[in-house]
């Protein structure tokens, strides 16, 4: 499936579970919707679907600030 | 040796026996003692000298930045006590807060800058540095009665030493949650923070050779503990990026970090996110978390992660300087009965702690009650407010003490058990809210007084979030959040609203938030 309709969907159902169901686009700033708590169930996804080892990597906030951004660490972690 | 109790002072004496050591790392520059020593000496000189008098309070509007570390320094260094400012802050909060502050100058970042509408200047103080950097708006330098100037331009002159002050000189302003929807300033005194230090400094040997975690925002009382031990210690302050917060495993590898401090909350983190690998940090050596309630799982992974590192649990409210108590994580641990966390600890040397009824009567070891704690650490009290300063700082049996709201009680070992609150303040991640301040804002934003606020979602028994209840028609949580962000801290801000055709009520008519949290926990909304 497109990893980036799956990335879409997942923070789609993160924000809905907080009532929020207003329209996302990809390159808006997540941290201005998400929690912290949100944001680590996000990294947590990574994790185990794209096996991002956010040991080895280290984790910044920008890296996931935006659909675009997640998108452009998955592609990263498939290019190494 | 000096009679003075300068916050300065310890720092000074390191930037003339070691002036080329580290002092600061902040945003990948780099400052040695003897350097921020003369940036802070040039503040000193624009504080005192310009005006024609010795400041009283200084405004930080600033974080993460050498604006901010100097900020401060510059602002002891001159006598005048420092009151920290989030840059985050919402203008509603910030006007009220400088209404009631009355400074008589403000420390700027950029990000402190941006928030210098003219309803702000209109409030604040008339002289404003900010960071070299940096840059005013247009409109602000316009603004009539402001002087600006940048810390690029300070002239070479200030006191060659820091001012000598007294021991019950103020230190700081710091404020925190309010019932009423006011945040209270809470006044500590340098004598209490020169208590406070040498405790720590006795029980954790800050060094020359340390390079220390700077994670609490300056608005937050634990950063007390970075900045002040730090540089009496002779040691280097590193200071996580905002971005890495969350989880900075790999600032703390990279810069080989000896010394951590932060919130249970980033341990947490870290473990989800699978950073917390045995030998993970090997160049720690003494671990601190206080805030929160500490997990006795999260500490023992920490420990794992940092084979060489003692890991301790402070506990404190702000209102006793920082922290009072402390337990180190042992084998068996010592933990509090049916809460799965690490006891607090015995008290600090000069610390007298009791658990009392709610007559104020003391109770036997082992019963629960409230936390109350004397010494010279205890606060001077709250900001032009001495009816709540007479609530809170009661004198029983000759002294005076703190009630801390907390529910706690002593074990046979003589160490304390941290149970909970006893009113409706809660921490999320750490920071402190009153429910009542939720709802006062809730009550102006939905116009109706059938309002709740609780702490929910739970995640190892700690408290990640708000949920609020209201029974107005036509309210949807963008109205509310949106509301609530011109008002208060972003982890205040509500992350669910839900509609209740009435309120639960507890048997004295008050809102029962107990039968709230259940019906959020049974999925019941």
């Amino acid at each position: 499936m497109n990893d980036r309709l799956v990335i879409r969907e997942f923070v789609q159902n993160l924000l809905s579970e907080r009532g929020d169901r207003a329209a996302l686009s990809d390159s808006e700033q997540l941290a201005e919707r998400l929690q912290s708590t949100d944001v680590l169930l996000v990294v947590v996804f990574l994790q185990e679907e794209y096996g991002i080892d956010f040991a080895e990597t280290g984790f910044d906030l920008n890296q996931v600030e935006s659909i675009d951004s997640i998108m452009a660490l998955i592609e990263r972690r498939r290019a190494a | 040796m000096t009679s003075t109790f300068n916050l300065a002072q310890p720092f000074y004496e390191n930037s003339v026996t070691n002036s080329q050591g580290l002092a600061l790392f902040v945003g990948e520059m780099r400052f040695s003692y003897g350097e921020l020593a003369n940036l802070a000496r040039r503040i000193s000189g624009w504080l005192g000298l310009k005006s024609g008098k010795v400041p009283g309070k200084v405004g930080i509007l600033a974080s993460r930045t050498l604006e901010a570390y100097a900020g401060v320094l510059g602002t002891v260094w001159s006598g005048a006590a420092y009151v920290p400012i989030n840059p985050r802050t919402p203008e509603d909060r910030l006007i009220r807060i400088l209404r009631m502050m009355e400074l008589d100058a403000l420390i700027a970042d950029q990000a402190g800058l941006d928030l210098l509408s003219d309803r702000v200047l209109e409030c604040g103080p008339s002289r404003i540095l900010f960071g070299a950097g940096a840059k005013p708006s247009q409109s602000a330098l316009g603004f009539q009665g402001i002087s600006f100037e940048s810390l690029a331009e300070l002239a070479d002159e200030g006191p060659d030493q820091p001012v000598t002050v007294a021991e019950d000189a103020l230190a700081y302003i710091i404020f925190t949650s309010g019932t009423t929807g006011t945040p209270k300033g809470i006044m500590i005194e340098t004598g209490s923070l020169a208590q406070f230090r040498g405790v720590v400094q006795d029980r954790c040997g800050f060094r020359p050779t340390d390079r220390v975690s700077q994670v609490a925002e300056l608005t937050f009382d634990n950063s007390v503990l970075d900045l002040f031990v730090t540089w009496a210690g002779g040691a280097g302050l590193y200071v996580v990026p905002a971005s890495q917060l969350m989880a900075p495993a790999k600032f703390i590898r990279d810069h080989e970090l000896t010394i951590w401090f932060s919130v249970p909350s980033t341990a947490c983190f870290m473990e989800r996110m699978k950073m917390l690998k045995p030998g993970a940090f090997p160049s720690l050596r003494c671990s601190i978390f206080a805030g929160e309630a500490l997990p006795i799982a999260s500490a023992q992974a920490w420990q794992i992660a940092a084979p060489n590192s003692v890991v301790e649990n402070f506990y404190g409210p702000t209102e006793v300087t920082v922290v009072c108590t402390a337990q180190r994580l042992e084998d068996p641990p010592n933990v509090t009965r049916n809460r799965g966390s690490l006891a607090i600890g015995k008290p600090f040397r000069g610390i007298q702690a009791g658990i009392v009824d709610a007559n104020l009567n003391f109770l036997p070891q082992g019963e629960e009650g409230e936390l109350v704690v004397s010494g010279r650490q205890v606060a001077r009290g709250y900001y032009h407010d001495p009816e709540l300063t007479a609530a809170r700082f009661p004198t029983l049996q000759g002294r005076r003490w703190y009630r801390t709201g907390d529910l706690a009680y002593q074990d046979s070992s003589a160490a304390f058990h941290h149970l909970g609150r006893i009113d409706n303040q809660v921490k999320i991640l750490g920071n402190r809210v009153e429910l009542e301040e939720v709802e006062a804002h809730l009550r102006d934003i939905i116009g109706t007084d059938l309002v709740a606020a609780v702490a929910w979602p739970l995640a190892d028994g700690r408290a990640t979030g708000i949920s609020a209840f209201h029974c107005a028609a036509g309210i949807t949580l963008a109205d509310v959040r949106e509301g609530m962000k011109k008002l208060v801290p972003a982890y205040m801000i509500p992350l669910q609203v839900h509609h209740l055709d009435a309120l639960p009520l507890g048997p004295s008519g008050k809102i029962d938030r107990k039968a709230l949290v259940r019906l959020l926990d049974e999925n019941r909304v």
